[in-house]
């Protein structure tokens, strides 16, 4: 079920070719997640009060941002048929022997290798488990994430990191404040951040559809059983995926440590949810075999635009933003789903249908 | 060879778990001092005096639990107490300083401290750890009243079993609580509020907002009441706006929020994990003092840093070295000498960092303040 679209009818005359065109664009795995995104854009434009304006845009991108990065590594194995729930940890590993090491008074490019290779390492780990056990990688990481979190409180001494010097060049690097940008348009208050979210997606979504590794981590996730018959190694994917997700957290980590200058060994809690948040709004089918890098990004920013547009409203109170959230996850899978196959909406109607039919038939 | 490489994994995971395992409790290293005089000095096994005149006859005190019964102290007995708080030192640094007293008390007093705590803010879990805590019938408990409501069956479940009970860093006493336990180690949340508000706008002010990390904890709920009232005796309007312990999107929110709100120049955050996220909306936004004042609880040394230069008046110092090292002190108290503190309120705060004091805080911060 996995790669159909792209093998499809090409030819034919011009009225069908267009509506075959159309067929395939609204069924490509981004369709939903771009009109999704449209849609509340266009809607905060009209009624929200100053969402239509830079510095609305920048915070969105920039509160999307390292989660962005990190839902890069979860959408890929989520398109692979598997789930990683110990992102949050890894990313803490990242940022916190990042902080730690350059504290220290390492040179900060020793720090960046160890703040990176760690949660490779920890990704790794994860993936070697997955193979070796068989286990659901829901469970796998579901342990790992207490046994990452807990491994690096016992290395911290429970202690957390802040800095006050900010001003190393490889925070800039990282994370820096792009104000030659804010000089010219007063407000973009993006970050350099933005370039590696933006370069990764398409390195990433590069991969995922124009390589052999990409076509194989499609086929994974689709059928296993199917891609190992035609001669895909299913293990070094995965375990490929595994080790990606770890790197992507590592990289996140690094980042929050150069714009915040503070690592807790709760750095990320949660970040696990919310990057399959965002891969599920972005199209990315739970079960695996289809999805898209860009769908995952689009997700990310959906939710973050969601969250500033009801600040800026001004009138729902911020506590009910997860509930806002909530509800586009739901309405944004139904959309997918729909638009994919049609499906799943059509039993909801039929459920409708078949209710007030009960309600009709009933005496009282 | 797979087989070998799967053991020795096998075997890193089970490393891992007993490493999670010790994380969790911060037991000190005091043995090598035991007292060896245990055996004469231990209890009667039949503790006959019931520990309060409302307990329930059948309730009788456990032999190993020589608590309550003023008749049964024991001066040498090796405490084992144990901690519950809806926070730790990993992943917010306010705690380190608190968890800092109770281990110094513990190796003072030559008692076995365990705390316990959830992974993330979590009210449900922070409950569930009370429970445990009873179940391991420790000599005594010191936890946070977080939320009266939520944690006054677990707490009368330990007061049932005869161990005593102190709260310290949350809570409002026991009478207001209407929780039995001995007394409240911390400052007054509302004062502590209330008192910052009216630094605040001592010159004046348009609006106010304090910016809530942990909406629900009634603690830092009942801070930004006594703001937003200190406020509003001055006739200046003032909410509550909810961010997260995740710097990111927090920043964005504040930002987003002071867009909406443009006029608001009074902001009150409540600890570190709130100041970090605002530290950096304020220079993104090129705020200054004369444009907008900032109060907050709890220091850090970005707070420290941020008093002297100016865009902080204050951070309010509840003195969470004094809240763990006098839980662990009344509990011994308690239960080698039968001596109960006085008050139902033991404040340890609200005490205000300003330039004036920030030196001579600073030099202490982290470890002790």
């Amino acid at each position: 079920m996995a790669t159909v679209q792209r093998d499809r009818v090409e030819a034919g005359p011009d009225a069908a070719a267009r509506q075959v065109r159309l067929r395939q664009a609204l069924e490509s795995p981004i369709a939903g997640p771009v009109i999704t995104l449209v849609g509340v854009f266009i809607l905060f434009s009209l009624f929200v009060p100053r969402f239509f304006q830079w510095d609305a845009m920048a915070g969105i991108v920039n509160a999307a941002t390292l989660t962005g990065i990190i839902t890069i590594g979860v959408t890929m194995l989520m398109i692979s048929g598997e789930f990683d729930l110990s992102v949050g940890p890894m990313m803490a590993w990242g940022a916190y022997l990042f902080g730690y090491m350059i504290q220290r008074g390492d040179p900060p490019l020793l720090a960046l290798v160890v703040g990176l290779l760690v949660p490779t390492l920890l990704g790794a780990v994860n993936g070697l488990i997955f193979n070796w056990t068989r286990i659901p990688s829901f469970i796998i990481t579901l342990s790992t994430q207490f046994i990452y979190r807990s491994l690096l409180w016992v290395l911290s001494g429970g202690n957390m990191i802040q800095t006050t010097a900010k001003s190393l060049p490889i925070y800039a690097f990282f994370n820096g404040r792009l104000e030659w940008l804010v000089n010219l348009v007063p407000g973009a208050n993006f970050r350099s951040s933005l370039f590696w979210l933006i370069g990764l997606v398409i390195v990433f979504q590069f991969i995922l559809v124009r390589t052999q590794f990409g076509n194989h981590v499609l086929a994974t996730g689709g059928n296993p059983g199917a891609a190992a018959a035609q001669g895909v190694n299913v293990k070094r994917i995965k375990l490929a995926c595994f080790t990606l997700s770890g790197f992507l957290s590592g990289l996140a980590g690094v980042m929050l440590f150069s714009q915040y200058g503070t690592a807790r060994i709760a750095t990320g809690a949660g970040e696990e949810l919310n990057a399959i948040a965002a891969a599920v709004v972005g199209g990315t089918l739970l079960a695996g075999g289809s999805g898209s890098i860009v769908g995952g990004l689009l997700g990310i920013i959906t939710i973050s635009m969601l969250r500033t547009g009801i600040v800026r409203l001004d009138i729902v109170d911020a506590d009910n933003f997860p509930a806002v959230v909530g509800v586009t996850i739901i309405v944004a899978a139904m959309f997918n789903n729909w638009l994919r196959t049609g499906a799943p909406v059509r039993p909801l109607f039929d459920g409708i249908k078949r209710m007030l039919r009960l309600r009709d038939a009933s005496p009282g | 060879m797979s087989k070998r490489i799967m053991s020795l994994l096998s075997l890193l995971v089970i490393v891992g778990m007993l490493a999670a395992a010790c994380g969790t409790t911060a037991v000190p290293a005091t043995s090598e001092t035991v007292a060896t005089t245990a055996p004469e000095a231990t209890t009667p096994p039949e503790a006959t005096t019931p520990p309060e005149a409302t307990t329930p006859p059948e309730a009788t005190t456990p032999p190993e639990a020589t608590t309550a019964a003023p008749v049964a102290v024991d001066p040498t007995a090796r405490l084992n107490i144990i901690f519950v708080q809806h926070a730790l030192c990993a992943w917010d640094s306010f705690w380190c300083t608190v968890e800092n007293g109770i281990k110094q008390a513990a190796t003072d007093m030559n008692i076995d401290a365990t705390i316990l705590g959830p992974e993330k803010f979590d009210l449900e879990k922070t409950a569930q750890l009370i429970d445990q805590a009873v179940s391991a019938t420790p000599d005594g408990i010191a936890l946070t009243v977080t939320d009266a409501d939520l944690f006054r069956a677990p707490i009368q479940r330990a007061l049932d079993a005869g161990i005593p009970v102190v709260a310290y860093n949350a809570g409002k006493g026991p009478v207001e609580d209407d929780i039995a336990y001995m007394t409240y180690l911390g400052q007054d949340e509302y004062q502590g509020g209330y008192q910052g508000g009216q630094r605040l706008i001592a010159d004046g002010g348009t609006k106010g907002v304090c910016i809530n990390q942990q909406v629900g904890h009634t603690g830092l709920d009942a801070r930004c009441k006594g703001f937003i009232d200190a406020l509003a005796e001055k006739n200046i309007p003032a909410e509550v706006l909810a961010i997260t312990d995740d710097p990111a999107p927090s920043q964005t929110t504040i930002a987003d929020y002071y867009a909406a709100n443009p006029d608001t120049d009074i902001f009150m955050t409540l600890g570190p994990n709130g100041a970090n996220p605002f530290y950096a909306f304020y220079t993104e936004t090129s705020l200054s003092p004369d444009k907008v004042k900032h109060g907050t609880f709890d220091l850090s040394p970005e707070i420290n840093a941020a008093i002297k230069d100016g865009r902080t008046m204050f951070g309010i110092d509840q003195q969470p070295f004094l809240q763990g090292y006098g839980a662990v002190m009344y509990l011994m108290l308690k239960v080698r000498y039968g001596i109960s503190p006085a008050n139902p309120v033991t404040p340890t705060g609200p005490g205000f960092v300003t330039t004036a004091n920030v030196d001579v805080v600073e030099a202490l911060a982290g470890e002790y303040r």
